[in-house]
């Protein structure tokens, strides 16, 4: 069997979808039961989880064509993501997952494509202030998870969950985030 | 963990105020039912036959193998894939929430490059079908070792790629369909196979039945690489393409390099369908409307249309074929819709998801159109000649009669010397191939390829102007045949 094969068989033999998100048996957690309409849940959360993902892609058009996206995968399956302890970490994470698909796919199209000028600024930037400029600074995994942490405010757990990362990652990113951050708001004070 | 505590807050009050200054658009609910109804409707189309790609290329089953008429008299492409070798398939799996969410889009190249491609190319008198054969795939017989291929082939194209498709949807629709498909022997389930198209996949497709019925809509395109896999055809539901040998006397394994004059610009009337940029054209009373979102409606009148070509009796009834009049577009974050002109200086045919790159990295976008070039080289170009806007390259013709070719199949703007053009020809438009450009002037009533290897020549068809011009005059599609030993055109009734 081939490497690639061996991976393909070790995702699927991996967490399910319905074992994230705090769902799963092994996990000693239940399905909620489902009480509110992805209706209810669209309207609560697009926004916050749009702009979350703008900012963990520091592209705010991106973000939010993500979670549009996310959402859309969300309302097809939505008997299924409503007993999720956390759909809005779904939700988060599948955009971002799609976001950098995409992002690879312009990647390669880029490459394809030598001839043509590299753009000269990214669409819709997030507002430059000397915060952004310092989350600018973070790794993507490192953003997300501040994200995750301080602005939908949630905690380890959850944050691990959305991310698909162990708690103890979580914390160690948190960590290293916050160093990253802290030299970075320095190193732009007056 | 004072300092944290602090850095903590700081964050939060930071982030929310950053965040709170992030545009991410209004959220429409509408919208993201009707995206999630259309992802419904393509994994539907998609689970139709999955992996039959994949599997010719995993057993190097040769379509020539397969046998059978063309079902459909809207499809009448003239294309090719070489698959009878072996295509690089990218298997992957998706379409659970695991994968959503997951890494599901790990995936093995399970083929190879498929050998050169010769050209084909066949001519038929005005109003006849080019003789054809059918390439057949058919639907999708599964067995415990796979999918059985019999004949008359429906492919598909999704964000994964091609996928070839049968229609009996049921097969795959068993219960968690795509979950219960038999593995290949390979191990590799065959549940997704999103082909590489860079240097693979020649394909020419056309749309099914709706917004662009009867319009050639696609070109997955390798050997040269344009075009592909940047058009988001994932979101073209209902997309069917069906693949034909351009003559009976070609090879069986169809390695021909085919493309249809009409193909490009069309494919961004479906994808203004697919809702992907908010646009559905709807013909009317009054012309094409293209209704965004919103609701707003933007529209190109019959006395428009007519003005390019395109006569209400091949549209009414039927969908329209807009793609020759106006494209209207919308940058993302912007409000209003605006018209691309069709040739302008700046300006051309640009589909909406060729804008999107193209407004990134080539042309400076903003208000009613195309405004300003930064290409690389683009000083070659002089403002106010013909400058065409095509995915995959752009063709300007410069002062002294030579041509200008952004594109992928060199360093630098490619110089062509120019075809040998009447004098007072007007461009009507250039069509950029991987084997040249095929400039059609004065209204359709000439043609002429300038190649990238300098040769220069004008097409020796055995129709002359006139005929030319009543063919086009009466409706007909032309469609030009592309290969290796350069430039043929078929006529015929693209639709019946």
């Amino acid at each position: 069997m081939s490497t690639t094969q061996t991976c393909i068989r070790q995702h699927r033999s991996g967490t399910r979808g319905t074992e994230r998100y705090g769902v799963g048996e092994a996990r000693g957690r239940r399905r909620r039961p489902r009480s509110r309409s992805f209706d209810d849940f669209y309207l609560e959360h697009r926004d916050r989880i749009a702009r979350a993902v703008a900012l963990s892609l520091r592209d705010a058009e991106l973000g939010g064509e993500a979670a549009d996206e996310a959402f859309a995968r969300a309302a097809q399956r939505w008997h299924q993501v409503s007993t999720y302890d956390n759909p809005e970490g779904w939700v988060y994470r599948v955009a971002i997952n799609w976001a950098r698909s995409w992002l690879r796919r312009v990647r390669r199209e880029r490459d394809r494509r030598p001839l043509l000028v590299s753009p000269t600024a990214s669409v819709d930037a997030v507002v430059d202030v000397d915060l952004e400029r310092a989350l600018a600074t973070l790794s993507h995994d490192l953003r997300s998870v501040v994200v995750g942490r301080f602005l939908l405010d949630w905690s380890v757990d959850q944050t691990a969950d959305a991310l698909g990362v162990p708690p103890g990652t979580v914390k160690s990113r948190l960590s290293r985030a916050l160093r990253q951050l802290e030299r970075a708001m320095g190193e732009g004070a007056p | 963990m004072s300092d944290d505590s602090e850095l903590q807050g700081q964050l939060r009050r930071g982030l929310a105020d950053v965040a709170s200054s992030v545009d991410v658009g209004q959220g429409s609910l509408q919208k993201v039912r009707l995206r999630a109804a259309r992802r419904q409707s393509r994994q539907r189309m998609v689970t139709g036959g999955l992996g039959v790609v994949g599997v010719v290329a995993v057993f190097g089953i040769s379509v020539s193998m397969l046998s059978g008429p063309g079902s459909d008299p809207r499809v009448v492409v003239a294309g090719s894939i070489p698959v009878s070798t072996s295509v690089p398939i990218v298997a992957a799996e998706r379409d659970s929430e695991a994968d959503d969410a997951g890494q599901g889009s790990s995936g093995a190249v399970v083929g190879e490059r498929p050998s050169a491609t010769t050209s084909a190319a066949a001519i038929a008198p005005a109003g006849q079908e080019p003789t054809m054969t059918t390439t057949a795939v058919d639907l999708p017989q599964w067995t415990a070792d796979g999918p059985v291929l019999t004949g008359g082939t429906q492919f598909a194209v999704t964000d994964a790629g091609l996928m070839a498709i049968g229609g009996e949807e049921r097969l795959l629709e068993d219960g968690d369909g795509w979950r219960s498909l038999p593995r290949t022997p390979g191990g590799v389930k065959p549940m997704e196979y999103a082909v590489d198209v860079t240097g693979t996949v020649r394909l020419i497709g056309i749309a099914d039945a709706g917004g662009c019925a009867a319009a050639p809509v696609l070109v997955v395109h390798g050997g040269e690489g344009w075009l592909a896999e940047d058009l988001p055809l994932e979101s073209v539901p209902g997309l069917r393409l069906e693949l034909r040998a351009a003559s009976t006397a070609m090879s069986p394994t169809l390695e021909a390099v085919s493309l249809v004059e009409e193909l490009v610009p069309d494919l961004g009337c479906v994808l203004a369908r697919a809702g992907r940029w908010g646009s559905e054209p709807e013909a009317n009373d009054d012309g094409v409307a293209f209704i965004d979102d919103d609701g707003a409606t933007a529209m190109v009148t019959w006395a428009e249309l007519a003005d390019v070509g395109v006569d209400r009796s091949l549209v009414d009834g039927a969908a329209p074929s807009v793609s020759r009049a106006r494209w209207l577009v919308r940058r993302p974050g912007e409000a209003q819709w605006s018209e691309v002109p069709r040739t302008v200086d700046g300006g051309g045919y640009v589909t909406p998801d060729r804008l999107t790159y193209l407004g990134q990295s080539i042309v400076s976008y903003s208000g009613a159109g195309v405004r300003r070039l930064t290409l690389t080289g683009a000083e070659e170009w002089t403002e106010g000649a013909p400058l065409v806007i095509r995915p995959g390259a752009i063709v300007g013709l410069t002062p002294d009669g030579s041509w200008r070719v952004w594109t992928e199949w060199g360093a630098g703007p490619v110089s062509m010397p120019g075809p040998t053009l009447p004098d007072d020809s007007t461009v009507f438009d250039a069509v950029p191939t991987p084997r040249g450009v095929v400039v059609v002037f004065d209204g359709g009533t000439g043609v002429a390829v300038a190649t990238p290897d300098a040769v220069t020549q004008m097409l020796d068809l055995g129709i002359d102007a006139e005929q030319w011009a009543r063919l086009v005059s009466a409706g007909d599609r032309v469609r030009l045949v592309i290969g290796a030993s350069g430039v043929q055109i078929m006529l015929g009734m693209v639709s019946d």
